[in-house]
């Protein structure tokens, strides 16, 4: 296969949700090569590790974000999609390693304490890191010692709180109280959501940004960082 | 009454499901998070993995354990007028529920965080509403965060009458909200008897109970107050994506919660309490007023009345988003669909938008839907009276019924007397200002505030509760 050919076949599959070749869906497709097959073959054929990035696996992201944002697609495919990406930059993270490729970005995620609510959080930093960030995952129940102590300790550019429960959402006006009194308040970019989280809560709260689902969340993010 | 019902599973699909259930707790298990518990469940039979926390449940001891559950509920209001007592076949009963934060509020219809006057006010509306028959409170935002809990369900006891449906935030609270009840029935022995509120914990789907809630199941029982073992399972979220899916997930976590109950808690009775949710595929967000919903809501309400006796606690009176004509809908056909499938209590009266706020307009609306759908599952009796052979004989043909003896005997029972949806002409209507149901509710409640009075606490009772609540906010705000 040509390089084209291939980057082509890399950025379809992530679209389909084509982890490797046993992906389920779809059916037809059961045992040709995924994503990280391909990802393997592009690397075998010596082709640029951020060709591969930017040419192959992003765009597929991004159309698949598209997809999402119209309806066509849900979230299920959104995660499958975001798995098989995951998949391809797996393949690459070795090279990356020696090829000194910077992350755009570096982030620490996690769910407010007292709540276990976990899939919007892991779909967002999935979102995160196909649009080329390092995520730190902090878990869920996160208690504020452990936002305060990412912050602190890994050069974050970027904190994302999550919360799905009436009853936790004030943990995350918590949080931002507790990094001003650190002193740590400027270091860092806060960005909150989650179902009962509004643009006025976050506001509120004193929170950076706000988003309502993970694909507008790494838009958002960009703005703040003043990425482009 | 003797009630009618709907079969939305055939025989076969009850016992199919049924069967996965076992299957589930008997192959994958509950991870139940407290240490003592797990040896508790060991000794009552279960078999317990200590190292992954894992217990199982086999066909026996299920089948066991369903057997040892009481099957009547009493849930206690302040006198016993006001008392109910859940089982399957008897009476329906509905009620608000609790856990939301935000208010819309009664004079200007403003949506916005909720107060503790706001919890006062709807506790007002609350006993006043003939249909209503439980109450449960908003978490207002201007008490201490770690304590809301303890300052509105105090505000419910103070300005209300019902069954409260409580939701202590950890098992620190509860043991005050527990002597604050001891404190207004007066003792121990009457909480046991009619407790006047239960309390809820949770099965967190998937097959998951915590540590917290573990305590305050067993704190709960040692003061003989139920627990509402809530299930709040949702569609292609943490239940599979399919409704029979998440049908036997469900069946297979309230069985579970029996199970535990009836090894932690003996004797205590519990209802079979559901919240089945519906995850929508493009946002995540969790749905309640779906016609999956409806779906979901009725079939366990089948299942937990034909296969268990149990009594079931059903948030069929939810609605998603704020708008009245859509949560109208929502409520009514779920509600309805629930008590035909032999649902005993009703929830989500005065809950809109997914349950995360409370409107007073909305409860007085809930209020008349869930009058509507008692008449319609009282449904008919047919005897020889009532089939009025002598009537027809009077009247013939070309005559008139209305001013037949027979009519004059039965039409104050027959039929359901609106107090809130209009019957005037539309001249009429428009004479009298032309006015919506918000409108007209909006009305209705205002009114019930300035003319309601609720008999307040005895005074010692209310000094005892403002001395519990100051205590815990010393101990417990943050």
């Amino acid at each position: 296969m040509t390089a084209g050919e291939l980057l082509n076949k890399i950025m379809s599959n992530v679209i389909e949700g084509r982890e490797d070749k046993n992906a389920p869906f779809p059916e037809e497709k059961v045992g040709e090569p995924g994503v990280k097959e391909l990802t393997q073959q592009a690397v075998k054929q010596g082709m640029d590790v951020n060709e591969i990035i930017n040419k192959g696996l992003l765009p597929g992201m991004k159309v698949v974000g598209e997809k999402f944002e119209t309806g066509e697609y849900f979230l299920p495919d959104l995660l499958i999609a975001a798995k098989s990406l995951q998949a391809g930059m797996e393949v690459l993270k070795p090279l990356i390693v020696k090829s000194k490729v910077k992350p755009l970005g570096k982030a620490a995620i996690g769910t407010v304490k007292g709540d276990m609510h976990d899939m919007g959080k892991t779909l967002v930093k999935l979102m995160f890191e196909g649009a080329g960030f390092e995520v730190i995952d902090l878990g869920i129940d996160v208690p504020r010692e452990k936002f305060i102590n990412v912050v602190k300790e890994e050069e974050v550019q970027l904190l994302g709180m999550s919360s799905l429960l009436t009853t936790t959402m004030l943990e995350m006006g918590a949080v931002i109280d507790c990094l001003k009194e650190e002193g740590l308040r400027g270091k860092v970019k806060v960005m909150v959501g989650g179902a009962p989280v509004t643009e006025e809560f976050a506001e509120k709260i004193g929170a950076d940004g706000y988003a309502i689902d993970a694909v507008r969340a790494v838009a958002r993010a960009k703005e703040l960082l003043a990425m482009k | 009454m003797t009630r009618k019902y709907f079969k939305f599973l055939s025989d076969e699909e009850m016992q199919k499901i049924h069967e996965s259930s076992l299957r589930i707790l008997e192959n994958v298990g509950m991870l139940v998070d407290h240490e003592r518990a797990r040896q508790m469940l060991h000794d009552g039979g279960a078999k317990v993995d200590f190292k992954s926390k894992r217990v199982k449940f086999t066909p026996d001891l299920v089948t066991k354990c369903l057997q040892r559950v009481p099957r009547t509920v009493i849930y206690g209001g302040r006198t016993p007028e006001n008392d109910m007592v859940l089982k399957t076949g008897g009476e329906l009963y509905a009620r608000g529920n609790s856990g939301q934060t935000s208010y819309v509020d009664l004079e200007t219809g403003e949506y916005r965080g909720g107060k503790l006057e706001d919890v006062k006010q709807f506790a007002i509306l609350m006993d006043a509403l003939p249909n209503i028959n439980g109450v449960g409170p908003l978490h207002p935002g201007d008490v201490p965060t770690t304590t809301a809990d303890i300052h509105s369900l105090r505000a419910l006891l103070e300005n209300q009458r019902k069954h409260i449906n409580n939701q202590a935030f950890g098992v620190k609270n509860l043991k005050y909200e527990l002597e604050m009840i001891v404190a207004v029935q007066g003792s121990r022995e009457e909480v046991k008897k009619r407790p006047l509120f239960h309390n809820i914990v949770c099965v967190v789907s998937p097959l998951y109970v915590s540590e917290e809630d573990v305590d305050m199941l067993m704190l709960a029982g040692e003061y003989g107050i139920p627990s509402g073992f809530a299930d709040m399972i949702n569609v292609a979220a943490t239940g599979p994506a399919t409704l029979a899916g998440t049908l036997a997930l469900g069946n297979a976590e309230m069985l579970g919660a029996a199970c535990l109950n009836n090894i932690l808690c003996p004797g205590k009775p519990q209802t079979y309490f559901l919240e089945p949710g519906v995850t929508d595929m493009s946002t995540g967000a969790l749905m309640l007023g779906t016609p999956e919903n409806v779906i979901l809501c009725s079939a366990l309400a089948q299942l937990a009345n034909t296969l268990y006796q149990l009594p079931v606690e059903t948030a069929a009176m939810a609605s998603d988003w704020t708008i009245t004509e859509e949560a109208v809908l929502q409520k009514g056909m779920n509600g309805l669909m629930a008590a035909y499938h032999g649902a005993s209590f009703i929830f989500g009266c005065g809950s809109i938008d997914t349950f995360m706020a409370q409107s007073p307009v909305q409860l007085v609306i809930d209020d008349e839907i869930v009058g509507m759908i008692r008449r319609v599952i009282r449904g008919l009796e047919v005897d020889e009276d009532r089939l009025g052979l002598a009537a027809v004989q009077r009247v013939g043909p070309q005559g008139t019924f209305i001013t037949d003896p027979h009519t004059r005997k039965y039409m104050r029972g027959e039929y359901f007397q609106p107090k809130l949806f209009n019957r005037d002409p539309r001249t009429v209507w428009l004479s009298k200002g032309s006015k919506n149901l918000e409108q007209r509710a909006r009305e209705k409640a205002l009114r019930i505030l300035q003319e309601h009075k609720v008999e307040p606490l005895d005074s010692h009772v209310l000094k005892e509760l403002d001395l519990l609540a100051k205590k815990a906010d010393q101990e417990l705000a943050k």
